[in-house]
């Protein structure tokens, strides 16, 4: 695991006051911040969680209204089989406020992808989507057209910034080490991949985000944390 | 009295086992798990965010939220690390308390983590879980009064310095000082 730069007195303090629901709004934001994206503050939430968690097993139960479980079940039913595009859209919407980039990311492959007769994709490279993610709050989507050898990877959920570091995206085939596909830019990154990297972008391949110096990785393997990962599923 | 215990003990095991296995149906797309799952757990959840989020639409949405992260995050759940009804009672308190401060953001982060720490405790049996809220009560009990007493609003009914501040008339930065030494005392109680 990655080696944690200690927390100031100052931060500890305020792991503690977020983990035990002490802070307003603002300061709530921030702490939050911290815990998707510095590791030693998130652990530092987590053991004062941890020590106050039992308090939780001593509340009422209460019933709740009884439209949610219906409620929930529609957000989980299954899509029209002829979509399954959108029914991953509709996943995929739950997991933040960025919907629209993520929507915009997936409309190319919608547009690109499936096409009549002479034009589809062999059956063996249909799109692939990956949702990249970790313990952090930030969830990346990323979307691939084979035929295109085109990338696009949409927030759907911001990932925030670590001061002083660059988010750089690799594809680690299965099986094999970690190729650099470039440093993320703050919108929504769009590539379009060399033929030998767009061959490795196959089912079960992982795509990951680790943090590195401002500029990239200076060894041309992964040299910081992995923040986020996921894996290349047909879509 | 050994006997009586035991049998309350595999209950509990059992139970847990039980979950467990609902939340793994689930991180296979299940959806009849979830509903199970649902049915197990919602009255004890919906008490927690209750208490943080009095307005019934938004608990109620709240717990909608909750249990549609449970289907997209159940693969990360490792009942090795947590019991099942404290990853989801974590979540849901966590999600609550969110509401409450008007975040937009979700809070996968926090119960992700409580779940997936790399020093996480071996996995507790129920017996230990209920040592342990009765160890935190004991630490609770050896401070003043009013000073548990915010630890547990704070903790359970969402309530900020400020609030507290304003509703004991007590200046905010004397209210932090005493909120954060008992903060400190329970921690050194809990961990000695």
């Amino acid at each position: 695991m990655s080696s944690h730069p200690p927390l100031t007195p100052a931060e500890a303090a305020l792991a503690a006051d977020f983990a035990a629901g002490l802070l307003d709004d603002e300061d709530h934001d921030r702490a939050a911040r911290l815990a998707a994206g510095q590791p030693a503050f998130r652990a530092e939430v987590e053991r004062w969680t941890r020590l106050l968690a039992p308090m939780l097993d001593e509340v009422g139960e209460r019933t709740p209204p009884p439209h949610v479980l219906p409620a929930i079940e529609r957000r989980i039913a299954p899509a029209n089989e002829n979509h399954p595009l959108e029914a991953r859209l509709r996943r995929w919407q739950w997991f933040g406020s960025a919907s629209a980039a993520l929507a915009a990311a997936l409309a190319f492959v919608v547009v690109t992808g499936p096409r009549p007769d002479t034009t589809l994709p062999p059956p063996d490279r249909p799109p692939m989507v990956a949702s990249i993610g970790g313990d952090g709050p930030g969830r990346m989507v990323a979307v691939w057209s084979a035929p295109e050898r085109k990338l696009v990877v949409a927030a759907a959920a911001p990932m925030g910034d670590t001061p002083g570091k660059a988010h750089e995206l690799w594809l680690i085939p299965k099986g094999g080490t970690p190729k650099s596909m470039g440093v993320m830019p703050a919108g929504t990154m769009h590539a379009v991949l060399p033929e030998p990297m767009a061959e490795a972008m196959r089912e079960g391949a992982t795509l990951a985000i680790s943090l590195e110096p401002m500029g990239g990785s200076p060894t041309g393997a992964p040299t910081g944390p992995v923040i986020a990962s996921g894996t290349l599923r047909a879509a | 009295m050994t006997r009586r215990m035991e049998t309350i003990g595999d209950a509990a095991s059992a139970a847990r086992a039980e979950l467990s296995g609902l939340v793994a149906r689930i991180a296979s797309g299940d959806r009849g798990a979830l509903a199970d799952l649902y049915r197990r757990t919602s009255a004890k959840l919906y008490g927690i965010i209750a208490r943080i989020v009095p307005a019934e639409p938004d608990a109620a949405e709240v717990l909608q939220d909750v249990y549609l992260s449970v289907w997209n995050n159940a693969g990360r759940f490792d009942p090795g690390r947590a019991s099942p009804i404290s990853w989801l009672a974590v979540m849901a308190r966590n999600r609550a308390i969110d509401r409450r401060r008007k975040r937009s953001l979700p809070t996968e982060p926090i119960e992700a983590a409580f779940a997936l720490a790399d020093d996480a405790p071996s996995p507790l049996a129920e017996t230990e879980a209920a040592q342990d809220r009765h160890r935190l009560a004991d630490c609770l009990g050896e401070l003043e009064p009013a000073h548990a007493g915010y630890i547990r609003a704070a903790f359970l009914d969402g309530d900020s310095y400020s609030e507290l501040a304003t509703r004991d008339s007590v200046p905010l930065g004397t209210m932090k000082s005493w909120i954060r030494r008992a903060l400190i005392r329970i921690r050194e109680c809990l961990e000695r």
